[in-house]
């Protein structure tokens, strides 16, 4: 792998390791918080996670994630025009259609004509 | 004509000397800076670059200046033939020097890069990967892992 000397060039400048940090997809991100002390401190910084969320923002969503429940994660077809959820028994309407997503936020639309906005991580939803 | 062209003199930290064009030596901005400033009329020393990473920069400087009038796509598929042929160590001595020479084009392509190199790998790859020691306790490492399961139990 890498010499010592060229890694830690790199590693120990911390503008240039924030620069790399923001460039990795989000499930490297998530695992590199447990790389290093000095990662997780970039990682977990407020500031980081805006700038990566403004970096990464037209990607649309490619799952949805319920924390702690019997769902587990629920991929979407990542087609933009496309997108399906494969089951959202829970609210118990037989259409749904994701409008938009934004920092975990989905907004729904359904066959009942009410909108859900649902929060992916927290599992919550309201009626708009 | 080509003679009349103003060249900018740039020396490595092992002694390499390149001629460069303005127009090539201007897509770092540090250097652009440096000429506005009528600072390089004489050699400029770059104390933490090599000759060998410093053609590579001008290599990738020349193609953009020589690129200007081709497609968007043509300059990204240049641009991913450039970066593919770059091993690990000389990655990381591009992304430092790209730094100190303010390229941002070549700073955001090297980052990328490493960003897909360490797609998909684990923690304890991506330490080697960046030749650092795991400095969590086991303890401490877990309780991350378990707040992040999803990130762990599913292929990227």
């Amino acid at each position: 792998m890498a010499d010592s000397n060229s890694a830690e060039m790199v590693e120990s400048n911390r503008d240039l390791l924030t620069q790399i940090l923001l460039c990795f997809p989000v499930k490297s991100l998530l695992k590199s918080k447990c790389v290093f002390k000095r990662w997780l401190s970039i990682i977990s910084d407020p500031q980081f996670a805006a700038k990566n969320t403004r970096l990464h923002i037209n990607i649309g969503p490619s799952d949805l994630y319920f924390y702690d429940s019997r769902f587990g994660v629920l991929n979407f077809d990542t087609n933009q025009n496309m997108l399906k959820v494969p089951s959202l028994s829970f609210l118990n309407v037989s259409f749904i259609e994701i409008l938009q997503s934004s920092n975990g936020l989905l907004l729904l639309l359904c066959s009942v004509s009410s909108q859900y906005n649902s929060n992916s991580s927290g599992f919550t939803y309201s009626d708009l | 004509m080509a003679s009349t062209l103003k060249k900018i003199i740039l020396k490595s930290c092992d002694g390499k000397i390149l001629e460069v064009e303005e127009a090539v030596a201007v897509q770092s901005q540090m250097i652009k800076n440096m000429i506005e400033d009528d600072c390089a009329n004489e050699e400029i020393p770059l104390p933490d670059i090599t000759g060998e990473i410093l053609s590579m920069i001008i290599e990738y400087c020349k193609m953009h200046v020589d690129g200007e009038n081709n497609s968007n796509n043509e300059l990204i598929a240049r641009d991913a033939d450039f970066i593919t042929r770059v091993d690990l160590n000389t990655l990381y001595y591009l992304i430092v020097a790209a730094n100190f020479l303010n390229v941002k084009s070549l700073l955001d392509l090297t980052c990328q890069r490493v960003a897909d190199i360490i797609k998909g790998k684990s923690p304890e790859e991506i330490r080697l990967t960046f030749n650092i020691k795991n400095d969590f306790t086991p303890e401490e490492e877990e309780e991350i892992r378990k707040k992040n399961a999803w990130a762990f139990d599913y292929k990227d």
